[in-house]
């Protein structure tokens, strides 16, 4: 997995409940962790050491697993968007950048962060307000990218309901069914 | 909280020396990747400067930006004089308009932005 995403990670929890909290689930992962240098952001890093320093945040704040990776998923979304400001600009409805999702944002992922492994999607429109999103990856981070949907939500002030279907336990794949309200702005909200 | 703030800035200094570390091995392979380049372009530019076949290579506008030298000899004229010309210029034969009109250059495939004219000297199709 990727530096930025461990460094992503730190942020959250240090933002969420404070850097001594960070801190004492860095020591207390440290054991387990096969890096021993920092995290850097364009680095690439075992599953494993993010997945130990996970638990020993779930150990520390009580957070559940499935919840705490959809709030760190929607804690990404505007932070890995910054990265990408000019592109995300181009599209006033989710549906249209979330279709790009596969073909040009990851193609992008894979340019920049080498040996980056982001999931892939396949897509089905079933009609104008729905979007269905077939997720498939081994690390089967199915509420972490629940999440990051629901930040781009928030991104284009447009609700987004999502119902999660798991199709491939061990593929690690994954059906999200969306379904697009009207944006906030429309609603005057 | 002293001791939080300083494991923080240890941390953060130790990135940057990574950081940094990254960036020169970057450019280390950045240079080697580039001489590669140019050594397969010095390769490529003598085979096509010793073919016995003249080769001229225009932009999409048909102004010359490469001529090989057989075709400076089949043209009278140092490759340097013909560079930037407008290909009819250079090559005033019937053949060459007629297929530049017939080029639909436009319904090419988006990634293809090469088009063969092979020509005898005097315009007919090779």
């Amino acid at each position: 997995m990727k530096g930025e995403i461990f460094n992503l990670f730190e942020c959250f929890i240090s933002e969420s409940f404070g850097d001594e909290t960070f801190e004492s689930i860095l020591d207390s992962a440290q054991p387990e962790l096969s890096t021993q240098e920092p995290f850097i952001g364009p680095g690439t890093y075992p599953d494993q050491d993010f997945f130990s320093i996970v638990k020993a945040a779930i150990n520390h704040t009580g957070l559940p697993l499935e919840k705490a990776a959809f709030l760190f998923g929607k804690y990404c979304f505007p932070h890995l968007g910054r990265k990408i400001p000019g592109y995300l600009n181009q599209f006033s409805h989710p549906k249209d950048f979330l279709l790009t999702l596969d073909k040009v944002i990851h193609v992008e992922v894979r340019k920049v962060f080498k040996n980056a492994e982001p999931p892939e999607f396949s897509y089905e429109d079933p009609g104008p307000n729905e979007l269905i999103m077939i997720y498939r990856s081994k690390r089967k981070l199915y509420a972490f990218a629940e999440g990051l949907i629901q930040g781009v939500a928030e991104h284009f002030q447009t609700s987004i309901t999502i119902q999660r279907t798991i199709i491939d336990m061990e593929e690690g794949q994954c059906i999200f069914h969306l379904k697009f309200g009207t944006s906030n702005e429309e609603d005057g909200v | 909280m002293n001791f939080v703030i300083e494991k923080k800035y240890e941390r953060a200094h130790r990135k940057v020396s990574l950081l940094e570390k990254m960036i020169e091995d970057k450019t280390r392979e950045l240079y080697l990747e580039h001489q590669k380049v140019e050594k397969s372009n010095q390769y490529l530019s003598r085979i096509l400067q010793s073919m016995a076949g003249g080769v001229i290579v225009t932009d999409h506008t048909f102004t010359v930006v490469l001529v090989n030298g057989a075709a400076a000899i089949i043209l009278g004229e140092e490759s340097e004089n013909l560079l930037g010309s407008e290909l009819l210029d250079v090559f005033p034969v019937d053949g060459i308009a007629q297929a530049i009109e017939e080029r639909a250059y436009h319904d090419l495939p988006s990634e293809q932005t090469e088009l063969v004219l092979a020509r005898n000297p005097d315009g007919r199709p090779i």
